[in-house]
């Protein structure tokens, strides 16, 4: 379980949350604090106060991995391979080692013929499948995506949920402003100013929201 | 030149000579001329009008206020072209692998992956330039001082903002200090003419400037 | 008193960036058009190629009774010309108590447009656009940094536009505008669907939501939330 208490964070006060393994959608307004949670999840934003324990250790003790919104600003190197290897890298592994399990991370994801390219030139999909290779191949327990399926389409997205879902990392955060997709994770947590006024599974928090336009679309056309 | 380390090394070089006196100066435009793509190189990178305008702007100032403007201007865009020739030849990541031959994985490492962001950047900074010009246009601003300074905001902010995904990025994906590298080099056979004359020209430049060292 | 239609052509169109290229022929008339297509797949130099902005490799782009044009980027930063949020809505000549109030963003009358969090910018710029008339109106992905609630907003604003030839880029799949025509760029090619509800068959890469009414045989009139919606509650 990954609890968090007392937590505050700019906008964000949450006094407490406990997110189950599986998939959680966070979702809310444009300054309602998702991405300010999700920094602090990952451990790329320090707490100003509270406590946020993922299986009993902080977030910098953790193996996280991320993909944040723009695919563009996602890669620190140039070529599909360089970018999926750098977190074995900065550890200073051997080089074969590296070499091994790129590739087999490579083949996993379908991009092994794209492995020398620069990355500049692929598809928006693409692009965020090679982030996304980059942050799983420390075989993280925490997947993060922050917002990561505003930039894609359909069937990008469709590709990259399955990923997710075979992958067995046993928490997967994604901030959505997709209400479908929301819809469609295990279980949901809705942000209003800095607070999480609703969480649990998508019936649950979704009830409370049916006379707000965050209802999910298809759930309101009974499809 | 496609070996990073050759090229570096040359560049580094000529640029010295080229500074240090003006019969340097001439000798390098020379092996410029020769060796490299020239005008070419000059017409495709759009970064050396600016250039040479804002040295020309110090030089006039310089001819003014003491006088060897004229000396500096030629050599400063000597050094110019060369720092083109430098970077026009650039394949993303060799910075990295010269960082690391050089200096290690730890340190060099870090000052190589330095490099090929700040290049990064540059590439990114001159789309953007594009994309703001346009949007001013559209609008209605006119060119000229104001439409400067705000282009100029709009770069800087896009600067940081990928400056921090960049730092957000590193960070969560454990980098501490350098990583594993093993570098790897290209080469030409030309490469080694175009070095070796570079030196040839080194040493031609030198010679009169310590003869008139050893005459005054 | 002669009124001049506002027409769009584009002839043989075809634009290409390193390994990929897109072609385009037909003509954009007056109304709201939106342009389908996945992310990367040439929108955005469609884009630039329709205002005039860049030149297409061959092919002709033609505009005919347009005087005013505007491009409306995805980053909204490459817009800012103002220090003050204040002095950026007049620099598009309008009333900045007006825009402001419309996007509650009053309280940052005298803040620096930069230090606004992406989804204000793009709300603010929004707002100083579409309250302009241009002959032309490109938007490349105007609802991305939009939350929900904004983007139903955008929409109803865009289904109510009535002068001049908007065109909508987006890879959008569920909140729409009531559109008048809809494109598709499909497998590196522009092309027209039609009209709302006979479009939906030759739409290729069609929303699953709409998809699903029509296989439900409850086609939508149009594919703003509200045709929809009645769709859907149809008897």
């Amino acid at each position: 379980m990954i609890h968090i208490a007392e937590l505050h964070y700019r906008a964000l006060a949450i006094e407490s949350l406990t997110i189950e393994p599986g998939v959680t959608a966070i979702i809310g307004a444009n300054g309602s604090g998702k991405t300010s949670l999700l920094k602090v999840c990952a451990g790329i934003a320090l707490t100003e106060a509270g406590t946020i324990l993922i299986e009993g250790k902080g977030p910098r003790q953790s193996a996280i991995g991320w993909v944040n919104e723009f695919p563009d600003r996602n890669f620190l190197f140039d070529t599909v391979s360089d970018e999926i290897a750098s977190a074995l890298r900065f550890q200073h592994l051997p080089p074969e080692v590296i070499a091994i399990r790129t590739e087999e991370i490579l083949h996993r994801f379908g991009l092994a013929g794209l492995s020398g390219r620069s990355v500049r030139e692929l598809s928006g999909g693409e692009k965020v499948l090679v982030a996304l290779a980059a942050a799983m191949i420390l075989t993280p327990r925490v997947l993060i995506l922050d917002e990561c399926d505003s930039h894609l389409d359909a069937r990008s997205m469709a590709k990259i949920d399955e990923i997710i879902l075979r992958s067995g990392i046993p928490y997967i955060l994604r901030s959505t402003q997709d209400m479908e997709t929301a819809a469609g994770s295990n279980r949901v947590v809705f942000l209003e100013n800095g607070r999480a006024r609703f969480s649990g599974t998508p019936v649950t928090v979704f009830s409370g929201l049916e006379e707000t336009l965050f209802y999910p679309m298809t759930w309101r056309c009974r499809l | 030149m496609e070996d990073v380390r050759l090229r570096t090394g040359t560049a580094t070089l000529l640029s010295l000579v080229a500074f240090f006196s003006l019969t340097g100066a001439a000798v390098v435009f020379i092996w410029w001329l020769v060796f490299t793509e020239n005008f070419q190189l000059v017409r495709k990178n759009r970064l050396v009008i600016p250039s040479v305008i804002l040295i020309g702007i110090f030089g006039i100032i310089l001819e003014i206020t003491g006088g060897g403007g004229i000396s500096y201007l030629f050599r400063m865009v000597v050094v110019i072209l060369i720092g083109i020739w430098l970077l026009s030849g650039q394949k993303p990541g060799e910075f990295l692998h010269l960082g690391s031959w050089l200096f290690g994985n730890r340190a060099g490492f870090e000052l190589g992956i330095l490099a090929e962001m700040a290049l990064q950047n540059l590439n990114m900074l001159l789309v953007d330039f594009d994309r703001i010009r346009a949007a001013e246009r559209m609008k209605g601003v006119r060119s000229g001082l104001p439409s400067f300074i705000s282009t100029g905001r709009v770069l800087i902010h896009g600067t940081l903002l990928r400056a921090e995904d960049t730092a957000e990025l590193l960070a969560v994906r454990g980098y501490v200090q350098g990583g594993t590298c093993v570098p790897v080099f290209a080469r030409e056979k030309k490469d080694l003419v175009a070095a070796f004359f570079a030196l040839c020209a080194a040493v031609i430049a030198v010679i009169p400037v310590r003869a008139f060292f050893i005459l005054s | 008193m002669a009124v001049q239609t506002v027409r769009l052509t584009l002839e043989g169109v075809r634009a290409s960036q390193g390994s990929w290229s897109i072609t385009a022929q037909g003509t954009f008339g007056e109304g709201l058009h939106l342009v389908s297509g996945d992310v990367g797949s040439g929108k955005s130099t469609l884009g630039l190629l329709m205002a005039g902005l860049s030149a297409p490799s061959s092919g002709q782009v033609t505009r005919d009774g347009i005087s005013s044009v505007m491009v409306s980027f995805q980053f909204p930063e490459y817009h800012i010309t103002g220090t003050s949020v204040r002095e950026e809505c007049e620099s598009w000549g309008l009333d900045p108590a007006t825009i402001l109030s419309s996007v509650g963003l009053e309280a940052c009358s005298e803040r620096d447009p930069f230090s606004l969090s992406r989804g204000e910018l793009k709300r603010l710029h929004l707002a100083c656009v579409l309250s302009r008339g241009y002959d032309l109106l490109i938007l490349d992905e105007p609802f991305s940094s939009l939350d929900v609630v904004e983007k139903h907003r955008i929409c109803n604003i865009l289904s109510h536009r009535s002068r001049g030839i908007t065109i909508l880029f987006s890879h959008e799949q569920t909140i729409f505008p009531r559109v008048d025509h809809i494109w598709e760029i499909r497998e590196g090619r522009l092309r027209y669907c039609g009209s709302p509800p006979e479009s939906f068959s030759n739409w290729q890469h069609v929303p699953p939501i709409i998809q699903r009414l029509v296989d439900a045989g409850k086609t939508p009139a149009n594919i703003s939330a509200d045709d929809l919606k009645e769709a859907a509650w149809r008897t």
